[in-house]
């Protein structure tokens, strides 16, 4: 502090200027991210609405007609997308109707500071009108790549951001 | 010698489980009566059917579910589909004598469930249906192989259909691919029927 107290005031005014937008710049980095983390998440959900809504429809007649075996077949499909995790169709009573976990290892949580590590939907299944079932369908946010757990586009993100900033401060 | 009262209650519980109306497993462990499974499956049909449209004008705006021959449905079946809807429609349920279809029938009936006991007249029966608009169920062995629409299967405790696509598509019915996924499809043996 009495090294500060001793600069010339230009010298002080600098770095008075040179912190207050430094702090100003990772605030908004800081914003850009958090907004960033936001929409992909909104992006994640809606992708996996619309995968709910595909399978859920693809399931009325297994669940109209007791069929636990097509459903399970449906929520199979799931597999292709490996960042899936757990699929359920409930029947409308609550009862669970047919389910499918993943066969891979599932990553370990990750202390990513997105706001969660998983994002889950569940949409009604509704025939003709009537409510016949619920599906619930949950993802990692943090995808399983050879064993090693990484955060996605993201983590690329954040780190595009910070490389942009470090060298202003 | 008198019977002992344990033979007694075995011969009882064994004569109340002969008469008793056959379950069927539904929705998990939970079982259900066989014409109360048939009388919902067949009523669910209706939801993944598509009519001609003049065959949706000319019958009001009822969905009419009959019923040919000695009705099989108790009355707690019945009451199962009771007050439901089909594609917006309220279910009207509508009894018809064994014998032939009457032609009025043919034009209002939607869904025609089939009695067992018209097993011997199945082949006129589904004669003069044939190019009608009107779904043909029942659970008459080799019903859809005979040339009916579909037939509900008794299978490892549950009801599972066989589907004749060929004497719907005649008739100018669809069903839903859903409902297709679902089913074993035979092929129609009727003389002319193309395959």
């Amino acid at each position: 502090m009495r090294a500060f107290r001793d600069l010339r005031i230009t010298h002080k005014l600098m770095i008075i200027m040179m912190l207050t937008s430094s702090v100003a710049v990772l605030i908004m980095a800081i914003a850009m991210v958090i907004n960033q983390a936001v929409k992909e998440s909104r992006t994640i959900a809606n992708q996996l609405e619309t995968l709910a809504q595909i399978i859920g429809s693809r399931s009325t007649g297994a669940l109209a007609f007791d069929d636990q075996r097509t459903a399970e077949e449906n929520l199979h499909a799931l597999s292709a997308k490996s960042i899936i995790v757990y699929a359920v169709i409930h029947k409308a009573n609550g009862r669970i109707f047919a389910e499918y976990r993943t066969s891979k290892a599932w990553p370990d949580p990750v202390s990513f500071w997105v706001f969660a590590n998983e994002i889950e939907v569940a949409k009604d299944i509704v025939l003709d009108g009537e409510r016949v079932g619920r599906i619930r369908i949950v993802k990692l946010v943090a995808e399983s790549h050879g064993g090693q757990v990484q955060a996605r586009d993201l983590e690329a993100k954040e780190g595009v951001i910070f490389t942009v900033i470090l060298p202003t401060l | 010698m008198r019977p002992r009262r344990s033979q007694s209650v075995f011969l009882l519980a064994l004569i109340a489980s002969a008469l008793a109306p056959p379950r069927l497993v539904h929705d998990g462990a939970q079982t259900i009566e066989e014409d109360t499974l048939k009388a919902v499956y067949t009523y669910q049909l209706g939801k993944f059917t598509e009519w001609p449209a003049a065959k949706l004008i000319s019958s009001e705006a009822n969905l009419n579910f009959c019923i040919l021959g000695k009705n099989p449905f108790g009355s707690s079946a019945l009451d199962a589909i009771k007050n439901k809807r089909v594609q917006g429609r309220p279910l009207r349920i509508e009894i018809y004598p064994s014998g032939l279809l009457p032609n009025e029938a043919i034009a209002t009936c939607h869904i025609l469930f089939i009695s067992e006991s018209e097993k011997s007249r199945l082949r006129s029966i589904l004669a003069q249906l044939r190019d009608s608009p009107v779904l043909t169920v029942s659970d008459i062995d080799n019903f859809a192989a005979q040339g009916g629409m579909i037939a509900l299967v008794k299978l490892q405790e549950q009801v599972r259909f066989e589907i004749n696509s060929m004497a719907l598509r005649q008739s100018g019915l669809a069903v839903s691919s859903k409902l297709l996924e679902l089913a074993k499809l035979v092929p129609d043996p009727r003389p002319g029927a193309p395959r």
